[in-house]
Formats: structure tokens, sequence, C-alpha cells
């Protein structure tokens, strides 16, 4: 989800950020000392209160790192003080609004993780597959989310594919399976 | 890619040759059931009870084309909504052995007058549905959620049960003079086969089909179970009725199914009305047509309770209900479920098989065109009493069940060539 930009290309933000309320982390040195950071940067990520901003120092711009975290809802902004150190911001942007889908049962269906996640077990056939091609119809969801299901979803995958999504089960139990269903690529 | 996520998909569907085996035979029969109708028009408008063409053309609609796609239907489309599968593959393959050769020795002696030919041929179409019974309720009990459907199957495979058995004793009456009230049997069976079995399931599977087909969501339970109640409860006072010679009972169960009906029509309306895909094609024609034939059935069944039938009201009534509501429903349903099935079956590595890809669709256009002309000049030939409007209707229908059936034949020869190619692939 784009941010709004100021006219030097910072997001609103950042711009109206007070650094001095950051929580600050140098990799520098773990980097040098040939110590990955990522766990340690997550728990940071999970320790840190509402509305804070994580700045973090590193010697080039993470870009995988900003991915990652951009999947669990943090926009970040990168600036370059010299060659060889980069501070990236990161912040967490507050939930999207959850997609309508009136007409259907209730079910839960909630953000986590960036992603949006539909709990469509127990709802009668073929209303978790109304569900789910109405998120996609309806945009609100992005290129990726996740859903349990009663069932192996079969009536859905011919729907997803004349829509250019497919579906893969990254989990199944004796409760249901759950289904991640993204864009197909361009490629 | 997709190949490898509908891989799951694949493994929870029976091998495509047990439903399309099924389906090719039901496809067939309808061919062949307006080919006898063409032949034999001049017998059909005053028919009212007996063996003979006519009650052999009866049973190629019903046990050859209905009975024989609510089969295909059940055992492909059940056990991925109850997540149980049936209890072997063997035992699916079993029933088509059973049942076909049994319905066709069935129908060829209804057709000849050969009563032999009858016991021996109902014999075996009733251990085959007797089979199909018992893997139907060994799927659905004990399922969780879906109470409405569920209703439905209990109710229709009750009804089916005891329609065999009246059937059988039907044959065995003919062939052994049992003394058996006839009339009474034979209505008993009609009201449990066409309204108690094969209405109850189309329309219970119509609860997930249509808003499947449609993309909508599911109607209300609530609505499912009303429905279901008053049509089981208006069957059980009919057959009340039949049996004991009392109108005014038969009166009642017409009322209470016209109400059973209005709750289903009115879920399949909202289904209709809150539907995501705007153009649903020529299947829903089809199955439009069918929503309004079989309230027509049951007004046409409380005039002739009431009456007021002209000489040939008996064989409008079961043109109405048989070719009118089941057989131009289950047209609908096939057009969708067949390229629906065969691309769930074709698809491969390549990607998934898309319906225009397999066969002209233009053939299902064909196939509804000839089916609608024929149920048209047909009931105007019933109406006039005119064999030749009969014949020109039958005709129609004729060219119209060829379409079907080329597009099964098509489908079915493309998903063997595929098989074939995958059993003798680079690995």
């Amino acid at each position: 989800m784009p941010s709004a930009t100021d006219s030097t290309g910072s997001p609103d933000w950042f711009s109206c950020l007070d650094r001095r309320h950051c929580e600050r982390m140098d990799v520098r040195p773990l980097l040098a000392a040939g110590t990955d950071p990522l766990t340690q940067i997550l728990a940071r990520v999970d320790a840190l209160s509402p509305g804070v901003v994580l700045q973090i120092d590193a010697p080039f711009d993470p870009v995988p790192l900003r991915r990652l975290l951009a999947g669990r809802g943090y926009a970040s902004h990168p600036v370059r003080l010299s060659g060889d150190h980069w501070q990236v911001f990161f912040h967490q942007q507050a939930a999207p609004e959850l997609p309508s889908l009136a007409g259907l049962p209730e079910f839960p269906l909630m953000w986590q993780d960036g992603a949006l996640d539909m709990d469509l077990r127990g709802l009668m056939p073929p209303n978790p597959m109304v569900a789910v091609l109405r998120i996609i119809e309806g945009g609100g969801a992005g290129d990726s989310f996740t859903v349990w299901l009663d069932r192996d979803p079969v009536h859905l995958y011919p729907e997803l594919a004349e829509r250019h999504w497919r579906a893969e089960v990254v989990e199944q139990d004796s409760d249901g399976v759950r289904v991640r269903i993204s864009k197909e690529s361009e490629t | 890619m997709i190949g490898r996520f509908l891989s799951g998909a694949k493994n929870r569907l029976l091998p495509p040759s047990v439903p399309f085996r099924f389906f090719t035979a039901a496809a067939l029969f309808y061919v062949l059931f307006w080919a006898v109708l063409f032949w034999k028009a001049g017998e059909v408008a005053g028919y009212r009870l007996g063996s003979g063409p006519v009650l052999a053309l009866i049973h190629l609609a019903t046990l050859g084309v209905l009975t024989m796609t609510v089969i295909g239907a059940s055992l492909q489309l059940l056990s991925v909504a109850t997540r149980k599968a049936f209890r072997g593959v063997w035992i699916c393959r079993l029933l088509s052995w059973v049942y076909i050769p049994g319905f066709i020795v069935l129908a060829y002696g209804m057709f000849a007058n050969w009563y032999p030919a009858m016991l021996i041929g109902a014999g075996f179409a009733g251990l085959g549905l007797l089979i199909f019974f018992f893997l139907i309720i060994d799927n659905i009990r004990g399922v969780r959620g879906m109470a409405a459907i569920m209703a439905h199957c209990w109710a229709s495979m009750l009804f089916l049960f005891a329609a065999v058995a009246i059937g059988i004793l039907l044959v065995v009456n003919l062939d052994y003079g049992l003394d058996l009230d006839q009339i009474s049997l034979a209505s008993s069976h009609f009201i449990l086969a066409i309204f108690g079995f094969m209405s109850l399931i189309a329309m219970g599977f119509s609860y997930i089909l249509v808003p499947m087909f449609a993309i909508a969501p599911a109607p209300s339970e609530k609505n499912g179970r009303l429905s279901i109640a008053c049509n089981v409860v208006a069957i059980i006072i009919a057959l009340a009725g039949i049996n004991s010679h009392q109108d005014w009972l038969l009166m009642v169960a017409d009322i209470l199914g016209m109400v059973g009906v209005g709750f289903y029509l009115y879920g399949m309306i909202t289904v209709y009305k809150t539907r995501m895909r705007k153009r649903l094609g020529t299947p829903f024609v089809l199955i439009r047509v069918s929503w309004v034939m079989l309230p027509l059935a049951l007004i046409w069944g409380a005039v002739g309770i009431g009456g007021y039938w002209p000489q040939n009201g008996y064989a409008l009534f079961a043109l109405l209900a048989i070719i009118g509501w089941l057989l131009t429903f289950l047209n609908g349903v096939l057009q969708r479920i067949i390229p629906f099935l065969g691309s769930m079956h074709g698809s491969n590595r390549g990607g998934p098989l898309l319906a225009s890809s397999m066969a002209d669709m233009r053939l299902f256009d064909l196939n509804a065109v000839g089916h609608l002309a024929g149920l048209v000049f047909v009931a105007l030939g019933i109406i006039i009493d005119n064999d030749t409007v009969i014949r020109l209707g039958a005709g129609l229908g004729f060219i119209g069940g060829l379409g079907l059936f080329s597009y099964v034949v098509i489908v079915v020869g493309l998903l063997s060539r595929k098989q074939r190619e995958s059993a003798s692939g680079p690995l």
C-alpha cells in the first residue's frame, strides 16, 4: 500500500518524524562480526510499541528486510548517510479496513502480518468460494491472502485459474486446510 | 504449475471413467428417448397405464437419463462436499456394471412387453439402485453441517428405496398376476420416483450447485429445511391419498407440495439475484425454464385432482414433470458440470483445460434449442392430440440430444487421450 509523499519524495510519516522518539538498533557491529542480525531485528519489531518508529543503522540498504517487514505492514524509508552507512526507518502502518462481505454469514477475518487471513471453516458451500472470489474481485486484499477451509477447494481452482490467481495448500490438519491464494506472477 | 495445485483436488475426485460412464450413458439414453418418442409418437398422448413402448419411454427418461445423471453427479461431487471418500472405487464400478445393463434389459422388456426380461432387468437395475442407496447412505451418515442438503439426500434415498420396491412389485404383479391394485401401485411408484427421489435430490443438490455455478451466497438453511419438510409431508399424504382413493388428500398434498416448491424457488431466486457471475449462459436458460415447469406441473396436477383434466391430461402432467422440470433442469446441470469435470480431470502441467477448448460450446446451444423446442411441440401435440406435432417435437429434441451426446463423447475422447499421454509421459 503506497504512502503519501512530500515534495522531497519522503513519505509524510517520515517528514513529520521526531527522530528523538525512534527506537534505534545498529546492526553494523553484528554484521562485522559475521552474525546475521535478522532474528534480533524481528524480535525488536515484535516488541515495538504501537506508533514507535524503528531506526536501523546498516552498512547497506537492506532491501530484503524491507520487503519482509512490508509483508507485516511496515512502511520503510532509507536514508544514505555515507557510502557504508544507511539509516532505515520502519513505521507500522494502520491496518487497512476489512473488506465488506455483505450477504455472507459472519466469519473470522483479520489482518495478520500485513496479509488478510480468513477462517471460512463451517460455512455452507459454496459460501467459502464466494467469499474468496469477492475478496479477489473487490481488490481489498492485495496480491495474496490466506484462508482456512474445511476441505480441499476443488471447485475454486478453475475459478481462480480463470482470474489468473492460484491456490497453494500451506497447512493441513484434521480441522481443515490453510490455503494461500495469490495472484499469478506476470512471468 | 496449476496442475500441481490441482493435484490435491484431483485426489478427492473419483477417476473420470466412473462419473463419465454414467454421463455418457445418460446422454445416449437421452438421444434414444427422443428417437423412441419420434417412432411411437402415436401412442403417447392417450397413454394411461401398462407396459409397452410408452412405459419404456418414461423409464428411458427417468432411469436412463435422470437417475444415470444423478448417480454420476452424486458419486463425483458428494464425497467432496461431505469430505468422506466413497467406500471403494470398485463398488462404484460394480454399480455401473449392474445398473446400466440391468436398465437396458428392463427398458427392452417394457418396450417389447416381454415380462421375463422386465423381471430380470428390474432385478439388476433394482440391485444397482440398492448399491447406490447404500453408497450414498454410507457417505452422508454422520456428516456435520449442511442439514438441509443432507435432509434432502436422506429423504430422496428413502423414497428411492420405496420406489424400487414398488417398481419390482409392479413387474412381479404383471408377470405373475398377484391381483394387486396396479393403478394405485403405479401411481405410488410415479410419485415416489419423480417427486420423492428425483425431484428431492435435484432440489437438494440445487442448494450447492446453483450458487456454485452462479457464484452467489448459499440460500438460507431455514429455507431449505422448510422446503424439504413440506415436500416430504406432501409426498406421504399423496401416497395416503392414492392408496385410500381420497382425492382431497391428494389435493392437500399438491398444495403442500406447492408451498415446499415455493420455498425452494424463493431460495433459488435469492441466489439468482445475488450472483456475482452476471452472464450465466445457456445452462441457466434451461434451469430457469425448469423452475417454471415445476410449479406448472403441480398446478396442472391440482387441475387433474379437481377432475378438470381433458382427455390427455395425464400425459401432459407426466410431460411437465419429467421433461419440463426434471429433464430440463438436469440438461442445464449437465451443461455446466461436464465442462467443469472435464476441466478438473483434464488439467495438466500446461494449465487448466478450458471448457471452450474441449469442444464446440455451440453444441450446448443446439442441445438447449432442440430440448426446449421439443418440449413445446410435444406439449402442443398432446394438448391438440396431434401425432405429427408430437413427432416434430421429438425430432427437434433428437437433434438437440445429438448436440449433448456429441459434446460428452468429445470430452470423454479428450480425457482418454490425456490419460494415455500421461501414462506414457516422458518420465
